[in-house]
């Protein structure tokens, strides 16, 4: 019996420290993942409509080709949004002032993910 | 109110088909079923065109001295109408054109059809009007036969001669429509009674279907598509069957307007030709969620407007004008002008929006869906127009009216300013001062919803975007369609028509952001929308001097040198 309270706090603590990871948190590690071209980890924060986009036509492959891998420093600014019921918008912007701006949401699981990325005029 | 409206909307799903799929029932019936009412109106325009073929080719007979007695072409194709419409002959016998009718109608070349079959009439005639025009001289281009009445024409030679289904789908149409104005007075005063007999209706309608030519007309009504996606349905009737269904009012609103526009007696003859042919453009209302009422925004005279912008949306073509709308409204919530002051958005940033297929993939006509209200300013162009630029009539407009900015407190529906910011109205003139004018004040935003840039952008030769629902980069470039540039340059001509008299140039994103600094010799920072639509704004002009050639629009694009390079290499 003792064991089992054990197993169930352990897995409540888990699955809470694992949705303790916020939103600025994905964002950086979905950039880091890009800039270090690492596929798979690109994978784990990104949705997997947007994942699928990335992958048609050869695109991450391409991307990667002429662009050096290279671990790159970002300023982070962050909307939750209030007016549209759970959009979280972050913007990066690395040290030359390159800017990307991505569209994060929760997953059934409660898990941020990177799920589109926006091109803002 | 709101249970009211979700009540109906849930019994209407669940009756309408007695399917389980509430899209597809739903949208089903809306699209198909109730269509059987438009057919009707069909047959009566095809058979009005036919007598009218018939007068015009009896009188042009006349004048070149040719008696219609001895042409037996027509003679047999009159005598195939006779068969179609029983009262032709009392028609053909009371006409001074036919008064000789009752003597040659005994002429022994005249073949008696045994079966008449519609088709073949129609054929015969659409193929006589191609091979003899001179006996349709006369005829409007509106009364020619077209593809709509072949349509019609194959549906009817099927259509059972007993059936009271017509007069059904009649009552049920009326309900309907009485329902919808109740929903816009907000005066539903017995839900419950309204809901009993829609649904009684409904069935009833469906034991005649069931019993008649169900089938047929499913199979023979085939334009509107059966599968609940974006980009079949168009966003509005996506929403409605897609999305959550939280906020059904607004939606159920637009899709019974809609329902009544398909159901109206005056459609066919109003409009000559066959729905989604020449004609007017048809610019839908669009009830968009999550208005940022904290946010103001300024009204102005419509007539200051004399330039429209061009945008694309850098999606993908099936995003709905809502998610633009949420996109626009998120990206600016925290933003800040210069000073410090915020500078939130209140709602999308365009006053209209054309959702449309890419070249070389059309399978629907394109939407045009409104934004902005006419007299809200934009939030699209992003820079300023030298008020002496202006066209003279847009500028007197532009002296003669201050615009006002504010809020909405009240949250209504029409967008009215509640609480004026006064200090906007500082702002103005210390532009009108400087001889400037927001170029949002002076232009109205077209957005073309779609992807028209690669999906790899090199804004800079150091900087690449992945841009994923942008076409392949080492591939060939994505355009608009030419429905949808033809829908842009009918929505133009409407407006310059209807709502902004002034409207004389039509220019591209890019350009009208950098112009004023461009021309002065200043350092400019321009923007790739509206991609490869770039390209194609030397078309768009033609197709406004073809949709209204009394108007002469100024074209006014972004040099090339001011583009960005994947358009320079195109």
């Amino acid at each position: 019996m003792f064991f089992l309270k054990r197993l169930i706090i352990l897995t409540l603590s888990f699955q809470a420290l694992a949705s303790a990871s916020t939103s600025k948190d994905v964002a950086l590690a979905y950039m880091n993942s890009l800039d270090m071209q690492n596929k798979e980890e690109l994978r784990q924060y990104t949705s997997k409509e947007l994942y699928e986009k990335l992958n048609k036509n050869n695109l991450l492959e391409r991307y990667f080709k002429s662009r050096p891998k290279k671990k790159r420093e970002y300023k982070v600014k962050i909307t939750d949004s209030k007016v549209v019921k759970g959009f979280v918008l972050v913007r990066l912007t690395d040290e030359k002032g390159e800017t990307q701006s991505l569209k994060l949401g929760k997953n059934k699981q409660g898990e941020y993910k990177v799920q589109e990325i926006l091109h803002l005029d | 109110m709101k249970a009211v409206i979700i009540t109906i909307f849930i019994s209407l799903a669940a009756f309408a088909m007695n399917a389980s799929d509430t899209c597809k029932s739903l949208l089903g019936f809306i699209h198909k079923e109730l269509t059987v009412d438009n057919f009707e109106k069909s047959v009566e325009r095809m058979n009005k065109k036919m007598v009218l073929a018939l007068i015009s080719a009896a009188n042009e007979s006349d004048k070149l001295g040719v008696a219609l007695s001895k042409d037996p072409e027509l003679l047999s194709l009159l005598e195939s109408m006779k068969h179609i419409d029983p009262n032709l002959e009392s028609f053909l016998l009371e006409n001074q054109n036919f008064k000789n009718y009752n003597l040659w109608k005994w002429l022994p070349f005249i073949k008696k059809p045994s079966r008449v079959s519609y088709q073949e009439v129609v054929y015969k005639w659409k193929d006589l009007q191609a091979k003899r025009p001179y006996l349709f001289i006369n005829l409007e281009d509106e009364h020619m036969l077209d593809e709509w009445d072949t349509k019609t024409s194959q549906l009817l030679d099927s259509y059972p001669s007993d059936s009271s289904l017509g007069e059904s789908a009649d009552k049920t149409a009326r309900l309907f429509k009485g329902a919808h104005q109740e929903l816009v007075d907000g005066s539903i005063s017995d839900s419950k009674s309204l809901i009993k007999s829609l649904r009684e209706n409904i069935e009833g309608l469906h034991d005649e279907l069931g019993k008649s030519f169900k089938g047929l007309l499913l199979q023979s009504l085939n334009d509107y598509k059966f599968i609940c996606s974006a980009k079949d349905l168009g966003p509005n009737y996506h929403q409605l069957a897609c999305e959550d269904k939280e906020d059904l009012m607004p939606m159920l609103d637009a899709t019974l307007k809609d329902l009544a526009d398909i159901l109206n007696h005056d459609y066919l003859s109003k409009y000559s030709k066959a729905p989604g042919n020449n004609g007017k453009i048809k610019v839908r209302d669009y009830n968009y969620k999550n208005i940022n009422y904290g946010a103001s925004f300024c009204t102005r005279n419509p007539e200051i407007v004399d330039t429209v912008v061009i945008h694309h949306s850098e999606t993908h073509n099936s995003a709905s004008p809502q998610l633009i709308h949420n996109i626009q409204i998120v990206a600016n919530e925290d933003s800040e002008d210069k000073n410090g002051r915020a500078t939130p958005w209140y709602m999308i940033a365009y006053n209209y929006v054309v959702s449309a297929d890419y070249e070389g993939e059309e399978s629907e006509l394109p939407k045009v869906y409104r934004g902005r209200p006419k007299n809200m300013k934009g939030a699209h162009a992003g820079g300023y127009v030298e008020i002496d630029k202006m066209n003279k009539d847009a500028r007197k407009a532009l002296f003669n009216s201050t615009p006002t900015c504010g809020y909405n407190t009240d949250k209504d529906s029409s967008h009215t300013i509640d609480r004026e910011d006064k200090s906007s109205k500082k702002i103005y003139r210390s532009n009108l001062n400087q001889g400037i004018a927001s170029a949002n004040l002076t232009s109205i935003g077209v957005l073309v919803i779609g992807n028209y840039a690669p999906d790899i952008i090199k804004p800079t030769p150091k900087t690449k975007i992945l841009n994923p629902t942008g076409y392949p980069a080492d591939g060939p470039p994505r355009y608009p369609s030419i429905d949808a540039l033809r829908s842009s340059a009918k929505l133009i001509c409407q407006l310059r028509r209807e709502e902004h008299p002034n409207l004389t140039k039509i220019t591209d994103h890019n350009y009208i952001k950098i112009k004023r600094d461009y021309e002065s010799g200043r350092k400019f920072a321009g923007t790739c929308c509206p991609g490869t639509v770039y390209l194609k704004m030397q078309k768009l002009h033609e197709l406004t001097k073809e949709e209204c050639p009394e108007f002469d629009f100024q074209l006014d694009i972004s040099p090339k040198e001011t583009v960005c390079s994947f358009l320079k290499d195109l």
